[in-house]
């Protein structure tokens, strides 16, 4: 019992998409959250599932669609009880999914031990391949599927909902407009050093730890490993960091420096989503303000 | 690869082998995404079997990776976050890379000639181990923090400025508010000194408070403890840390800043409150931050949650 209720009956916590899988919960309790029953997760993990979309794509949209975790967060911060059982229940999901993927693993170690018994050649590897490529297609989606769990279960235990959005989306254009009318180098430079405010996404209710930890959306449809590179060179925190040193060390930014943001071309068009555009927007400002010395 | 402390390179073609023999299920945000896109597959499985075999490469049935290949490839393959971290200096710029999962790192770097290259897998604590190990800091512990306004740290960096421009020997001269205002007058635009008098003097009064500026017969000067930080401090000597979280279409970021001069570090950056912020870190912060940072985030639906390296830092 929470309260004057039964975890999960009405009128606690706010509603919850729970998992829809055929395996039931592994432990007693009830069933773990208010069930206002959304079809999100539902479809997606349908998706997801050997023979659905995802699999017969081989694409990752399956995942996508299962990480939106705003009811979980908003369940972790508000129900802490249910969040756990929600957590218990992942947890036993994904060890009935590593026994299937162990099951399958073991399926394909008896095909590749036939194949390598033949050493690999092209004649065996044609004969075995399409049950090869079968065995593999499964085995993806059942990876997709325990890794979906596990980032939910991640998401629920590390951010609890204790982590809002950080300001500088709504702030951007307000930011600019201001920052275009101010008259002297080092007035535009106090202007930015003072942005903190709006990039970070901690509340009152935030743990110290989480308060300089930001949530990104990002569009990962092509290069995620360049995403992450560019994300590094035009985060408003560190690009802050650098314009504090410079302010105090009287350097400008050296021309051929790769980390302009500049560079950061599909950032800026959107390609990876409106947060980042806004972070380029606003790296573009120090990169600016950073071409000039405002005591010399 | 013959012993595990070795970098492991792999080609385009082995990885693609190792694809097929259901070692390599690359997520999304893994660097190996490509094999699935290209949906991979070896070009001479023959050749590279045997290959592979020389190399050791093979598990004891020869029917996929060995152990060793096989864990650092699910590392990188099924990563659920990543560290890069990059050193600016002079020379050029410097990024390593770190793929993360289930509480283990690997690095990870590949070239122009389709190598991919497979560090260790290590846990993560080794990581901040050898981050922290890469700065030379004196202090065991009780660095000093300096919390400043955006006004504040102006007034702060002029008299930086000032020191940084008297010989070394000297401790600079004293500057009175006159002379602190002038820095903030620009010839083209004579009315741009928005921010009064008293504003300035407000950031100065601010500064002494904190004991940054220390008053003198003819104005102010830095206190002498801070000399060694803005004489030393260059820009373009630059750590900074930046993690990764992949929750798929939201990340969470975390990163810092990090100035080394010859006896300690600062952390330089911004708070949520709106203020600046530079912290010499004595060996046991930067091991608190370091962790902060690169470490995976403490269950806080756990009962005996601990609260945070990085607040202790604090």
């Amino acid at each position: 019992m929470i309260g004057d209720s039964k975890i999960g009956g009405p009128g606690i916590g706010p509603p919850v998409t729970l998992p829809t899988e055929p395996d039931p919960p592994a432990t007693p309790a009830a069933s773990p959250a208010p069930v206002a029953a959304r079809d999100k997760f539902e479809l997606a993990a349908a998706a997801d599932r050997p023979g659905g979309a995802a699999a017969q794509t081989g694409s990752s949209s399956g995942l996508r669609e299962l990480s939106r975790g705003d009811d979980l967060l908003q369940l972790a911060r508000e129900n802490p009880a249910a969040a756990r059982q929600v957590v218990a229940d992942f947890a036993a999901k994904t060890g009935t999914i590593l026994n299937e993927i162990e099951r399958e693993l073991a399926g394909a170690r008896v095909l590749c031990d036939q194949l390598a018994k033949e050493r690999f050649n092209r004649k065996a590897l044609e004969a075995s391949r399409r049950e090869l490529r079968k065995q593999r297609s499964m085995l993806t989606t059942l990876k997709l599927r325990h890794q979906l769990t596990c980032r939910k279960m991640a998401l629920l235990q590390q951010i609890a909902g204790r982590l809002g959005d950080p300001r500088l989306d709504e702030e951007i254009d307000r930011i600019l407009t201001k920052h275009k009318r101010l008259k002297t180098s080092w007035g535009r430079r106090q202007h930015l050093l003072s942005a903190g405010t709006v990039l970070y996404g901690s509340d009152a209710e935030s743990p110290a730890h989480l308060s300089h930890v930001v949530k990104t959306p990002v569009r990962t449809a092509g290069d995620s490993e360049q995403t992450g590179e560019t994300l590094a060179k035009i985060s408003p925190r560190l690009l802050l960091a650098d314009l504090m040193a410079r302010t105090l060390d009287g350097s400008t930014r050296p021309e051929a420096d790769e980390s302009a943001p500049s560079e950061s071309s599909s950032a800026l068009c959107g390609e990876l989503g409106p947060s980042v555009r806004n972070w380029s927007l606003f790296s573009a400002l120090v990169d600016d303000v950073e071409d000039e010395d405002p005591f010399e | 690869m013959s012993a595990a402390t070795e970098t492991l390179v792999l080609t385009n073609e082995e990885l693609a082998f190792f694809r097929m023999t259901c070692d390599v299920f690359p997520v999304p945000e893994s660097p190996l995404r490509f094999l699935d896109e290209a949906d991979a597959e070896p070009a001479e499985p023959e050749t590279t079997f045997a290959r592979l075999g020389t190399r050791n490469l093979l598990s004891a049935g020869h029917n996929g990776a060995s152990q060793q290949v096989h864990d650092r490839l699910r590392v990188v393959a099924e990563c659920n976050g990543r560290v890069l971290w990059t050193v600016r200096q002079k020379g050029g710029t410097r990024v390593r890379d770190y793929y993360l999962a289930d509480g283990s790192y690997v690095e990870y770097s590949h070239n122009q000639a389709g190598e991919h290259h497979f560090g260790q897998v290590r846990p993560e604590s080794a990581l901040v181990v050898e981050l922290a190990q890469k700065f030379a800091v004196k202090k065991p512990q009780g660095g000093r923090l300096l919390r400043m306004s955006a006004s504040d740290y102006l007034v702060f960096a002029v008299f930086a400025r000032d020191l940084r421009a008297a010989p070394a020997t000297t401790s600079g001269e004293s500057m009175s508010i006159e002379e602190v205002l002038a820095y903030f007058d620009e010839p083209e635009q004579p009315s741009a000194r928005a921010k009064t008098d008293q504003g300035w003097q407000a950031s100065i009064d601010a500064l002494q408070k904190q004991k940054v500026l220390v008053k003198t017969k003819g104005g102010y000067e830095l206190d002498p403890q801070l000399q060694p930080l803005v004489r030393e401090i260059v820009a373009d000597h630059q750590h900074t840390i930046v993690r990764f979280d992949f929750l798929d279409e939201e990340w969470l970021v975390r990163e810092i800043s990090l100035y080394p001069t010859p006896d300690t570090v600062y952390r330089f950056g911004t708070e949520p409150d709106g203020t600046v912020a530079i912290e010499e870190l004595s060996s046991r912060a930067l091991s608190d931050l370091l962790a902060g940072v690169v470490g995976t985030l403490p269950n806080l639906l756990a009962s005996e949650a601990v609260p945070t390296l990085r607040s202790k830092s604090q």
